[in-house]
C-alpha cells in the first residue's frame, strides 16, 4: 500500500471512530470520557485530512484551497485508484 | 425471570450537561416485565485504537463479538 493510500485509510479510521462514538454520545451526551475521546478523534482526523490535502489534493468540495481554479479534477477519479 | 437482587443496579448519568441536569439511568430496568425486550445501558470503558476499530467494525471492545470460525 502506498503512502497516499495509507494516509487515506488512517483518515477513514478516525472518521469511523467519530461516527461510532457519535452514536454512543447520542444516548450518553454528558459522558466526559467519551466526549474527550471524540474530540481527540476529530482533531486527529482534521490533522490528517489537512496533511493529505496539502500533499494529494482535496478530499471533498468543502476544502478547495484555491477559489480561482477547480482543483477537484486534478486528482485521480475513484476508478483511477492506482493512478 | 431474575430476582430483583440479581439485576445490575449500576446507575450512570445521561442528561446533557450542556443543556440540562444529569439524569440517572439503570443499566437494566429494576423490574423487568415478561415478554418485553430490554437492551442494557452501555457503560463507557474506553475505545480501541482507530485503525483496529475500523477493521473490527466497532471502536467499543465490549461490542466486538465475531462469530466463531468453523
Amino acid at each position: 500500500m502506498d503512502e497516499r493510500q495509507k494516509l487515506l485509510e488512517q483518515i477513514m479510521a478516525y472518521d469511523f471512530c467519530m461516527i461510532d462514538l457519535g452514536l454512543f454520545l447520542d444516548t450518553h451526551p454528558s459522558d466526559a470520557n467519551a466526549l474527550h475521546d471524540f474530540r481527540t478523534c476529530w482533531q486527529e482526523s482534521e490533522k490528517l485530512r489537512k496533511l493529505y490535502e496539502e500533499k494529494y489534493g482535496p478530499l471533498s468540495l468543502r476544502h478547495l484551497p484555491n477559489p480561482n481554479c477547480w482543483q477537484w479534477i486534478d486528482t485521480p477519479w475513484p476508478w483511477e485508484k492506482e493512478a | 425471570m431474575k430476582s430483583k437482587e440479581a439485576v445490575d443496579a449500576v446507575v450512570i448519568y445521561a442528561g446533557n450537561s450542556c443543556s440540562g441536569t444529569a439524569i440517572g439511568i439503570p443499566v437494566m430496568p429494576e423490574s423487568p416485565q415478561l415478554a418485553q425486550a430490554y437492551v442494557p445501558y452501555q457503560v463507557y470503558m474506553g475505545i480501541l485504537p482507530a485503525m483496529e476499530g475500523l477493521r473490527k467494525g466497532t471502536v467499543f471492545p465490549e461490542l466486538y463479538r465475531p462469530y466463531p470460525s468453523k
